[in-house]
This record gives structure tokens, sequence and C-alpha cells, in this order.
């Protein structure tokens, strides 16, 4: 849904802070809920003045604390101050790390992997509508990797579960700035250091969509390496664990694998024809395994 | 005898499928699909029946008419190292085409030459 007046928006916010889980309130954090007419009301008023006015947010706890920055940024956004927004959203994140540190609560996880997600977005816009020497991007993972280190370094469960997500936008940052190379650390954290195997993804100790993209990423870092049988055995595995609804996810996973297994010698199966009987005797003698 | 068999197998062939056709076993059941068709990735499946069959100007022409998705992707050049294996499949085909000539009692013939000959016209 889009939002088109403050009041309405800010309600929506009061009360999907009251639901379980926090997945409504992590949608209402994202830029393509929020309507251009809407950015521009932002930007025009007081936003703390806004949240502080409404009657039903200010009594919600920590939620009006977050929303400022991002709703500040969400103004810049609208005026096409590209940088600002992307500074607004980086405290936004970086208030949602410390908060999650203290109370270690899933919708602030959930709320994490929003922000971080859209502070990597907002880089990738910037560096593609302005000229500048050195990316944004790079402060980008900057600001995701500062925060890694603080969730990184402690081997508690629920630190784990926010490195994991924070290692994932990293990866993809630096892949996007073909500097993959940079992504040796955050391999070693998860190979040397925490020694993560297939069973400490499946045992629900990490979110499932951290565990696909992780596996996903790793594989490609190993295609990079030409090193088809760990890029496979990391391709299967997302391809299995990927939801059967995100279909689009799982075309992508597949267009990498394909390559990988015809590079293992692994070509899909010939489909059966119905009207192709005389000829299903050649085919079945070349059929080859795999999917 | 083998031409009747055949049209026995096909007649009954053609009453199954109009039975079946409305089981969950049918023919055109998406679980039956290969996972290239399910998923739309049209692009594979022509270079996957050109690495097969080792026609590697088909192989060429899918590179070249895909390169873009592909090079975007980031598998251009593992797709790239797949034309080893598309000449080793064009010369195991005339290998053992070759030999069956041979088997067949007429003079084996230059099949070797013959695949290099073509190698070289296709390139």
């Amino acid at each position: 849904m889009v939002y088109q007046h403050v009041p309405a928006y800010l309600t929506a916010v009061a009360e999907a802070s009251q639901q379980a889980g926090g997945i409504a309130l992590t949608h209402l954090f994202s830029y393509p809920c929020l309507s251009h007419r809407l950015g521009h009301q932002f930007a025009r008023l007081d936003v703390r003045q806004a949240i502080h006015n409404h009657a039903t947010l200010k009594r919600v706890a920590h939620v009006p604390q977050l929303l400022e920055p991002f709703l500040r940024g969400a103004g810049c956004l609208a005026d096409g101050e590209l940088e600002a927004a992307f500074e607004h959203h980086r405290g936004a994140f970086a208030m949602a790390c410390g908060m999650y540190k203290e109370q270690q609560e899933e919708w602030l996880l959930n709320l994490m992997r929003k922000l971080a997600r859209g502070l990597r977005l907002l880089a990738q816009k910037v560096d593609k509508e302005t000229v500048r020497l050195d990316p944004i991007m790079n402060e980008a993972v900057k600001a995701i990797s500062d925060k890694f280190r603080v969730f990184g370094t402690v081997t508690a469960s629920g630190r784990r579960r926010v490195a994991l997500m924070l290692a994932n936008e990293q990866i993809i940052c630096y892949l996007q700035l073909n500097n993959p190379r940079q992504c040796k650390p955050l391999t070693d954290w998860a190979d040397a250091r925490h020694k993560l195997t297939d069973e400490d993804f499946t045992s629900g100790e990490f979110a499932q969509a951290d565990a696909v993209t992780y596996h996903f990423l790793r594989a490609r870092l190993f295609l990079l390496d030409t090193n088809y049988k760990e890029a496979e055995r990391f391709l299967a595995y997302a391809f299995k664990h990927c939801p059967v609804a995100a279909k689009r996810n799982k075309r992508t996973i597949l267009s990498y694998m394909v390559p990988v297994k015809l590079n293992l010698g692994l070509l899909p199966r010939v489909r059966r024809r119905v009207e192709g009987m005389r000829g299903r005797g050649r085919e079945r003698g070349r059929t080859g395994r795999g999917g | 005898m083998v031409e009747l068999s055949f049209l026995s197998v096909k007649i009954s062939a053609g009453f199954l499928f109009s039975l079946s056709s409305k089981s969950p076993f049918s023919p055109n059941n998406s679980s039956k699909r290969g996972l290239l068709e399910r998923f739309q990735l049209k692009e594979f499946e022509s270079l996957v029946a050109a690495l097969r069959d080792g026609d590697f100007r088909l192989y060429q022409q899918e590179l070249d008419r895909y390169q873009d998705e592909f090079i975007a992707r980031g598998v251009y050049i593992i797709l790239e190292k797949l034309k080893l294996f598309v000449y080793r499949n064009f010369f195991k085909k005339m290998s053992v085409h070759g030999d069956g000539e041979r088997e067949g009692g007429r003079e084996g013939g230059p099949a070797r030459e013959e695949g290099l000959l073509l190698l070289e016209a296709c390139n």
C-alpha cells in the first residue's frame, strides 16, 4: 500500500508496532510505500514535532526514534538530495543496530535487514546518478562492516544471526564494487571462526532467507575462483531451501546452477515427448543425470 | 512384425493418454516438466541441446544471442569454457559414426578427416 497523507502513515506505523514479528512495520520502513507527495510533505514539516503530536505513535516505545531519521531521509529523497538521504538512512540503520544489541527482539532484526538493504540500494542509486571519485557504496560497506564487527566477534546465537545478515549485505556490496577479494574476512568468519555447516543452517538458528542468500553468494564467490564443485554444493543448498513461492529467486539460482552443472558434466534431463515415442529409445540412451 | 507391434503400442498409448489426461499424472503435469522449461530458462535449453549434440555452430549462435544477459549474470566465461565440451562431444559422435561404418562391413570412412574438415568449415 502506498500512503499519501502523513496522519494515515503515522497511524499505520503505530498499529504495525503492536503486531508481533514486525513484518508489517518492516514494510512501512521502506521508501516504495511512501508516495512522492508524502515524501515532499516530510521534507517541509518538522518530523520530530509531527511524531510527537501523533497521539498513538508517541506512546509506542523505540519506534518513533527510529522513524525520525528514516522520514528525514524520505524527505531528502523526495527533494532529490540523495547524499543527505543516505546520511539519514545510515543514522537510522546505526540506531536499529544499537537497539538490537540491547534488546535482541525479532522485529528489530527484520527491521535491520530492511534498513541494511535500503542503505545498499540507496548507495547504488547515489553512485548511479552522481559523479563521485570514491563510490558512496564504500561508505555503505563501512557502515555495515562496523556493525558486523560488533556482532561478528561474539559467538552468541542471536548475534551470529545478525552477523550473517550483515555479512550477506557486505558480500553483495563487494560484488557490485567488483572487489570480491574483500570478502575473504567474511568467508573466514563463517568457515574458520564459526565453522558453519549445513546442520547449523537447517537447525533454525539462522533465518532461512539469510541462509539461502549466504549460500547463493558463497557459490558466486566460488565461481569466481573456478571452484565448480563447491559452487555446485552451495547452489544446490540454496535451490533446495529457497521457498517455492520465490520463483524469481529460484530462477536466478538455477541460471547459475546450469552452467556449473554443465561444467561438471551433468546435463539436464531430456524432455519426454508424447509424440516422440519412436525416438524415445534413442533418447533414453542419451539421457544424462541431474536436473 | 516390428511395425505391427509399434502400431499396437501407439493405439493403446492413444487410449491411455486420453484416459489419464485428467489425472495428476498426466504428461502435461508441471512436475513432469524439466526445470529449464518450468523456470523459463529458454536461453539454456538450446545451449544444452547444442552441447549434447556437439553442434558448435548453434552453440556459438546462442552464446552470441544471449551474450549481454550472460555477461550481466557473470556466467559468460563459464559458458565459453564449455565450448571445449562441445568439441569433445562432436568428435565423440564422429568417432562412433566411423566405428559403426566399419562394423557394418563398409570400408572405414575417413570420419576423423571429415570431422576436421567440418570443424574448419564451421570456424
